[in-house]
């Protein structure tokens, strides 16, 4: 399903990224990167209108050749970012949506362990499980 | 994109300007080349009209041009082949470098958290893009760049200027008509035609030239003719003249880079490409290029320039990985000799060499008259021309118009068709060919007329109409000319035109470009003056992806430099896109690298490196950093390129292990290169090594150890155990404790004022305050932890310490400080003579492995010595160059030997690497507990001192594993192995209760470990035992005292076994101190830690009773006997194939008391005295009193008791010393130290009860100690059996309760509560134990056991009954004996007993006094006669009467004593017998 799953601290760097394949990882690091912009763009300009309660899903942030790239960004700043082969067409935003939902699930399961210090690299195994059943269906 | 000199309306109207050809004569030529110049550049900087122009559109409406400019082409000009054009291109991009301090001319942008460095100028772009423009090959859909007017050029000093002119004018009449493919390209067949004759001011004559220029006006008209007067100013004059007005040409001419054959061009970017194949570099570069140079050549010649899109690509573009080492090196060395054919000719470029400027012979008025000449023939002659042009156009298309329009607005209607959307018909093949005057044609070539004269706005209706007709003929080529040109029409307009900017115009045009006709560079100029027109427009965002959109294959050059657009295009962005500019100048800089462009594809990476850099991204970084350090490399930045690779290696990388193997040889080779470099340049090594990243040292771990490694045990020998690395930390201060005493009994008693405890190990957790001080000849032994952060393994050889040493000299010159740092050969032997350092010859760290490595010095002067780094040669591990079979061995530390090739074979760097190590983090102040601040930390500066003794003490037949209880003998031998004698040996021990040392004439005794005698009679001896004697510390007695050098001393030392089985550990600790005084420090120590296993042997449990004396017995057991029951239970388990003890054999029990010696209970002798495997054994003995003489408070008598046919001495070495050391109750290890112990002083003095009761308590006090002296056969692992001896203790404190040879083990008290409330002190009332007052006086009866009377003769019995009465304490007690039952009223207990007494009184009575009252004075034996009567036959317990005592006067005192035995009469009845 998911090609690449990043988790992306408030200060923009990365918490946590695993791509499908170790070969490409650099690849992915790049796009990543590059989608922050974007992230931030839609951020901006959601933060607008007020207080009303933001969407955390950004939707599509931008395709590339190969890919598609979803962003989602929790209340904290923290930002999910998964990137799906373009050729994938059973993906509809529903199913991206779930996927983000479970990741932010995961997420913040792990940040309830008090062993972990909020902004240090993720290396919980759960969440990883959870990142791979992401990539493997 | 990025901000340039031109705007966006200059740049375009200068890329679309009116283009004039121009035809000079050979002799005009000359003329010109006066001033450096040809005739086509010495007009140009002022091909610029400064004034305002007037032109009339078609329909007679007055515009005005601004700044009209006027394009001159030389017709001579040979246009510029694909290949030379790239090469052109190649080469201004590459001339146009940012400056060096980019620091100065960037400015710092500060986006979100990113301070980024931005240059905003990208001055090789404009430059680029001014190339190609004048590059771009021309097409035939439109007509732009088709010449409008030629102008044709002689000399005043030709003959025949008029006849010269008209061969000219048909030379260009000749080159349209037939050669109409041929360039320059002209607009129409009827061009202006303008007639120029130039005059030299010097060297012509004026009146020649007036009278050809008017003949010329009359034959050509004297619109179309201007007399140029140039060259003012004589040669000669030139050379004596300041020439330092400005030089106006210089802009508009090409630099001919002189450099360009340097390195920062050429195709050889590939060097990089393959690792390893560095050294062959060289080799295969030439043989590409031979081959190249043959291809090209060929390649070269057979191109004919035809088509655009014939266009250089003949050699293919490579992939990503490869870089195009082979195409562009190829492409480059056949560009140079196209260009050198070129320069021959001397038509484009101007010669080489030249350092002259330009314009020399030109006076200000001579600029002046171009400038007239210029604005003359614009504006008398070109704008008339292009009215009258665009008037006949228009009126051509006007008359076609009616009828076209009703055609195609009907066929339109009827066939609906949608061709009207533009761009997006896949229909490729251009099959619509269109006459040279086709109306469509003509209509373009109106529209581009004026465009090119500034009338936009008819432009772009013309444009609009043309556009329409090209859709509906499906000419695609010039459907997306006219669309693009319609949309700079309305472009150029300015704000002020009521049109919106029509982008997807331009959008359309560049798609139809690239997909329909494949003619890339019509896309690519389109996106050029596009996106110019987007930004100017502040859209940066489309005008990024246009360029992006231009990211195609085919030029790598151009892809980079269009994404560079792209990515300041994102910067510029608001907000800023800052990632995807980073991202996007990666793309760049790797098409920089690909088109051969190190500079600029090095400075791309650098500035998105600003971007990455620290942010988390590592990969990104790394293959950043790698890149960078890459293109340093072959910039051959050597410094740079070492510190981008170095990055690569210091952070805990992410890389898989194969990159990061790459990296690492990377950096090494370009290491050693920039090294090698500094060599060649300096001529000599630098005397610093440079510090290396590899690998990390864990500096805080580091240990430092004075004095040597203590020795293997080998044979039955072992050595102290000293002080090594793998001490356990916590056990210092047990260390500490017994240095403390040794050092107190060293200084009579008292610690000295500046003492502090001596330590040989050091790390980070203890006090490093003070320098650790080392010994001359001594070594010392650092152990460093060695850290690879990375996956793969590198390999260090001729690792050595580094340190510099400042020798105390007593001399008045400033010592010099010394270091083996340096390289220099003469040096370095003077500093291995100082301190004689260890190499590590190789040390093998694999991937993420932390080791340590430990290394020694020794230090051959006094000093002070500083550890500061390490050095070694960091070398990749090369594991592909070793044999397999090495394999396992190379693991961890490895003395290279056998596999010495694994670091011959690899490029390696000497380096160092500092050990800094941190004090501890400092907390006492306020300032301190604020900030973070750090303790000194002195491990690794230590002070050498003078040499010292050495001692060494080695242990013969040390056993691992004892018995409980075992005995057995060790010879512990002192050696000096210090050249210095040495004295006042002592030892210290934590547990010295289970060792004994001898003296040496003990050794000689045969090597038994109890003395024995076999004499049997005497079997008592009476000896001095001074129990203060057992201390923790004791002096061993050396002959003379003194040991000398290489002397050594050997004394017996016996071992007893822990009475507790399990692993016990020993420490000793020997002081020793140098014979002769010596500074501080002043005594050595050696510490030895020994571990005994101790096995469960045997467990013995005895009890004294008090013998209860009959009157049929004999005489000699009195009131105050005891008999001592033993129990001896084996408590060892027979294992099988493991050692254990098959049996005990008791061979004595001996007993050591002041008052008591034991005697045999019966006269026969048992000999059977064995005890198997959880047997019992049960003894039983007699004590008996000493006579009083004995009586001395250190006096004791140790009567033994055999069981076999010979005595042990019990009295003698060891064994009484155990007994002794069993009896001292050593204070707690800890408490000894502290002198006074604080609870002492506080509270009032307490009566401690023990002594106050002194004289009551020895009623009970036995204090009698059993030696149970055995021998017992022991099984071991292998089945041999061996006799070991062994003694266990029972001391036996008071009668009546069990005392065993097991220690108990006193758990330690829970603490009582704290209590915050002063506890009133009330004062109790001492009363003796209750134990000891119902035990003050011992009584027996003594009385008949049998009567027999006859009950029918009398009918009550009487007995008479002698109670003996015994005081056991040595105070007077007042006794009171009753009879009675009225006991019961004085004893508040109802015991068992007395119900019993009770219930059997019925059968006898006490007669006569009920109750007496004596008074006993101390150990005084008292009989009292009672009597007693039966009234029936029966046995009768009589004990029942009660003994009451009193210690003080007091009768209501009185205590109940112990009930003891039953006496029992039997009574018969004489009657019945």
């Amino acid at each position: 399903m998911a090609v690449c799953v990043a988790v992306i601290a408030k200060e923009n760097y990365p918490l946590y990224i695993k791509a499908s394949t170790a070969d490409n990882e650099l690849k992915f690091y790049y796009t990543v990167h590059s989608s922050l912009d974007v992230i931030e763009e839609k951020i901006n300009s959601a933060g607008k209108n007020a207080n009303d309660q933001r969407e955390l899903y950004l939707g599509l942030l931008y395709p590339t050749e190969d890919y598609k790239v979803y962003g989602y960004v929790t209340n904290t700043k923290i930002k999910f970012v998964i990137v799906v082969e373009s050729s994938n067409t059973t993906l509809r935003d529903t199913e991206i949506r779930s996927m983000f939902r479970k990741l932010h699930q995961g997420y913040v399961d792990m940040l309830c362990n008090p062993f972990y210090i909020p902004g240090e690299s993720v290396s919980s195994k759960s969440f990883s499980e959870t990142v791979i059943s992401m990539m493997q269906q | 994109m990025a901000q340039h000199k031109q705007t966006a309306h200059d740049f375009i109207q200068c890329a679309f300007s009116p283009q004039v050809a121009v035809l000079t004569s050979n002799d005009a030529e000359q003329l010109c080349q006066k001033n450096n110049l040809s005739f086509t550049q010495l007009v140009q900087p002022f091909c610029r009209l400064t004034t305002e122009a007037q032109i009339k559109d078609p329909n007679n409406v007055l515009h005005t041009l601004q700044r009209l400019r006027i394009g001159m082409i030389d017709m001579n000009c040979q246009v510029s082949t694909p290949l030379v054009a790239k090469k052109m291109m190649n080469d201004t991009v590459t001339n146009e470098q940012p400056q060096i301090h980019e620091g100065s001319r960037g400015n710092v942008m500060t986006v979100g958290d990113y301070d980024l460095q931005l240059s905003s100028a990208t001055p090789w772009f404009e430059a680029y893009r001014d190339v190609f423009l004048q590059t771009i090959p021309p097409s035939e859909h439109e007509f732009l760049k088709h010449c409008l007017a030629c102008i044709f050029v002689v000399s005043s000093s030709h003959p025949e200027p008029l006849a010269m002119l008209h061969t000219l004018s048909n030379t260009q009449q000749q080159q349209q008509s037939q050669f109409p493919n041929k360039l320059p390209q002209w607009f129409s067949p009827n061009i202006l035609k303008y007639y120029v004759l130039v005059h030299d001011m010097v060297e012509a004559e004026a009146a020649k030239a007036e009278a050809v220029y008017q003949s010329m006006k009359s034959s050509f008209g004297h619109q179309s003719c201007h007399l140029l007067q140039i060259n003012s100013r004589s040669v000669t004059a030139v050379e004596t003249t300041d020439t330092s007005f400005p030089d106006p040409w210089g802009q508009f001419l090409h630099k001919t880079p002189d450099n360009m054959e340097g390195v920062d061009y050429d195709g050889s970017a590939s060097s990089g490409a393959e690792e390893g194949s560095f050294p062959n570099k060289v080799e295969e570069g030439t043989e590409k290029h031979a081959i190249n140079d043959g291809l090209n050549g060929i390649g070269n010649n057979s191109t004919v320039i035809d088509h655009p899109l014939a266009l250089s690509d003949s050699l293919p573009s490579p992939g990503f990985e490869d870089y195009p080492s082979l195409p562009s090196k190829g492409s480059h060395m056949s560009l140079s000799s196209v260009q050198s054919s070129m320069t021959k000719s001397g038509s484009f470029h101007s010669e080489k060499g030249r350092v002259m400027g330009h314009g020399m012979c030109l006076t200000a008025s001579d600029q002046d008259r171009i400038r007239i000449f210029i604005h003359e023939f614009s504006v008398r002659a070109l704008i008339p021309w292009a009215e009258r042009q665009m008037r006949t156009l228009n009126e051509l298309l006007m008359s076609r118009a009616g009828f076209r329009k009703s055609i195609v607005g009907t066929a339109k209607k009827w066939f609906g068709g949608n061709t009207n959307k533009t761009g997006q018909v896949a229909n490729t093949a251009t099959t619509v060919v269109y006459s040279k005057d086709a109306p469509e044609l003509q209509m373009r070539r109106l529209a581009d007329l004026a465009f090119l004269f500034q009338l936009y706005e008819f432009a772009y209706n013309t444009y609009h109409t043309a556009k329409r007709d090209f859709n509906n003929d499906h000419a695609w080529l010039h459907f997306a000319g006219a669309l693009e040109m319609a949309s700079l029409s309305t472009f150029m307009q300015g704000p002020q035109s009521q049109r919106v900017y029509p982008d997807h115009y331009m959008e359309s045009a560049i798609t139809t470009y690239l997909q329909s006709c494949k003619n890339e560079p019509y896309a690519v100029r389109a996106t050029l003056t596009s996106t110019e027109a987007l930004t100017s427009r502040g859209k940066y965002k489309e005008a990024a992806m246009q360029f992006i959109k231009m990211m195609s294959e085919e030029s790598d050059l151009r892809a980079a430099l269009l994404l560079e657009q792209a990515a300041h295009c994102f910067i510029n962005m608001r907000p800023p896109m800052v990632r995807k500019y980073a991202f996007h100048m990666i793309l760049s800089g790797h098409r920089f690298t690909k088109s051969g462009q190190r500079k600029h594809a090095l400075r791309s990476y650098n500035q998105a490196l600003q971007i990455y850099k620290g942010k988390g991204w590592d990969l990104a970084e790394d293959h950043i950093n790698f890149t960078v350090g890459r293109q340093y490399h072959n910039l051959k930045q050597l410094e740079n390129a070492t510190a981008a690779f170095k990055h690569l290696l210091t952070v805990a990388s992410r890389q898989p292990a194969p990159q990061q193997n790459a990296f690492l040889r990377e950096y090494l080779f370009v290491y050693r290169q920039l090294l090698m470099q500094e060599v060649e340049e300096t001529g000599l090594q630098s005397n610093t090594l440079p510090e290396l990243p590899l690998p990390a040292l864990d500096s805080n771990a580091t240990r430092v150890l004075t004095g040597a490694r203590p020795l293997q045990p080998h044979d039955d020998k072992t050595y102290a155990t000293g002080v090594w690395f793998d001490d356990v930390e916590g056990s210092s201060k047990n260390w500490e404790k017994l240095e403390e005493l040794l050092v107190m009994s060293a200084n009579g008693g008292s610690l000295p004022l500046a003492y502090r405890p001596s330590n040989a190990l050091y790390s980070n957790s203890t006090d490093n305050k003070f320098n650790p001080v080392g010994y001359v000849r001594e070594p010392i032994t650092i152990e460093i932890y060695l850290v690879n952060p990375l996956k793969v393994a590198v390999t260090l050889t001729d690792v050595k310490l580094l340190w510099s040493f400042l020798p105390t000299i007593a001399s008045h010159d400033k010592p010099q400080l010394i270091t083996n740092e340096t390289m220099l050969s003469a040096k370095n032997n003077l500093a291995d003579e100082i301190v004689q350092g260890q190499v590590v010859k190789e040390i093998i760290l694999q991937g993420s492995d932390r080791l340590p490595v430990k290394m020694t010095l020794v230090p051959h002067q006094m000093g002070e010595l500083r550890i500061y780094g390490l050095t070694y040669n960091l070398g990749s591990h090369a594991t592909t160059f070793m044999a397999p079979s090495q394999g396992p061995d190379s693991l961890g530390v490895g003395v290279a030997g056998s596999h010495k090739a694994s670091y011959v074979s690899t490029v390696y760097v000497r380096g160092k690497q500092k050990i800094e190590v941190q004090g501890p983090r400092l907390n006492g102040k306020k300032e301190e507990m604020a900030g973070k601040m750090y303790g000194p930390d002195r491990r690794l500066d230590l002070s050498v001192h003078q040499e010292m003794p050495i001692l060494q003490v080695s242990f013969t037949n040390f056993p691992k594993t004892l018995l409980c209880g075992e005995v057995h003998l060790v010879t512990v031998t002192f050696t000096n192995t210090g050249s210095i004698p040495l004295q006042k040996l002592k030892l210290a021990s934590t547990n010295p209760k289970y060792f004994v040392l001898g003296r040496s004439e003990d050794l000689k005794l045969p090597a038994n470990v109890y003395s024995i005698s076999s004499n049997l009679k005497d079997n008592s001896a009476f000896v001095t035992c001074d129990r203060n004697s057992v201390k923790h510390v004791c002096d061993i007695d050396i002959p003379n005292g003194v040991l000398h050098q290489a002397s050594s001393v050997s004394l017996p030392l016996w071992i007893r076994g822990n009475d507790i089985g399990g692993v016990h550990e020993v420490d000793l600790l020997f002081y020793y101190q140098a014979s002769q005084q010596t500074t501080k420090p002043r005594y050595r120590l050696l510490r030895h830690s020994v571990q005994v296993n101790t096995v469960e042997s045997l467990s013995v449990r005895a009890v004294a009773q008090r013998a209860c004396k009959h009157s049929s017995e004999t005489e000699h057991i009195s009131v105050t006997d005891f008999v001592i029951s033993c129990e001896l239970e084996n408590l060892s388990q027979i294992q099988l194939s493991r050692s254990h003890v098959r049996e005990v054999c008791v061979r004595q029990i001996s007993c050591s008391s002041q008052r008591w010696g034991v005697e045999p209970l019966s006269r026969t002798a048992h000999t059977d005295t064995k005890i198997g495997s959880r047997e019992l054994l049960q003894v039983c003995l007699k004590s008996m009193v000493l006579s009083e003489s004995a009586h001395r408070p250190d006096m004791y008598t140790f009567t033994d008791l055999p069981f076999q046919n010979t005595r042990l001495l019990s009295s003698a070495t060891p064994c009484r010393e155990f007994y002794l050391r069993s009896r001292v109750k050593l204070k707690s290890f800890d408490l000894e130290t502290t002198v006074n112990p604080p609870s002492a002083q506080l509270g009032p003095p307490k009566v401690d009860p023990e002594l106050a009761f002194e004289s009551l308590n020895c009623a009970i006090n036995l204090d009698m100690a059993l030696i149970i002296l055995w021998e017992a056969q022991v099984v071991d692992s292998a089945g041999e059996e061996r006799t070991c001896v062994g003694q266990h203790h029972v001391i036996v404190e008071k009668p009546e309760s069990f005392f065993t040879s097991y220690p108990f083990q006193i758990l330690p008290k829970e603490r009582p509560p704290i209590k915050f409330t002063r506890e009133e002190v009330t004062s109790e009332v001492i009363k003796p134990a209750f134990e000891v007052l119902t035990q003050l006086v011992s009584y027996t009866m003594k009385h008949k056991t049998r009567q027999t009377h006859s009950f029918q003769q009398t009918r009550v019995c009487l007995l008479g009954v002698t109670l003996m009465l015994q005081n056991n304490s040595e105070a007077d007690v007042t006794v009171l004996v009753d009879t009675s039952r009225a006991q019961q009223r004085l004893s508040d207990i109802q015991d068992a007993a007395g119900q019993a007494l009770e219930n059997s009184t019925t059968g006898f009575s006490w007669v006569g006094q009920t109750q007496r009252q004596v008074t006993m004075t101390p150990k005084q034996v008292l009989e009292l006669s009672l009597s007693v009567s039966f009234s029936r036959p029966g046995v009768y317990n009589i004990n029942n009467l009660a003994v009451f005592v009193s210690h003080t006067n007091d009768v209501s005192e009185m205590t109940l004593q112990k009930q003891t035995r039953p006496s029992v009469v039997s009574v018969l009845d004489k009657g019945h017998q």
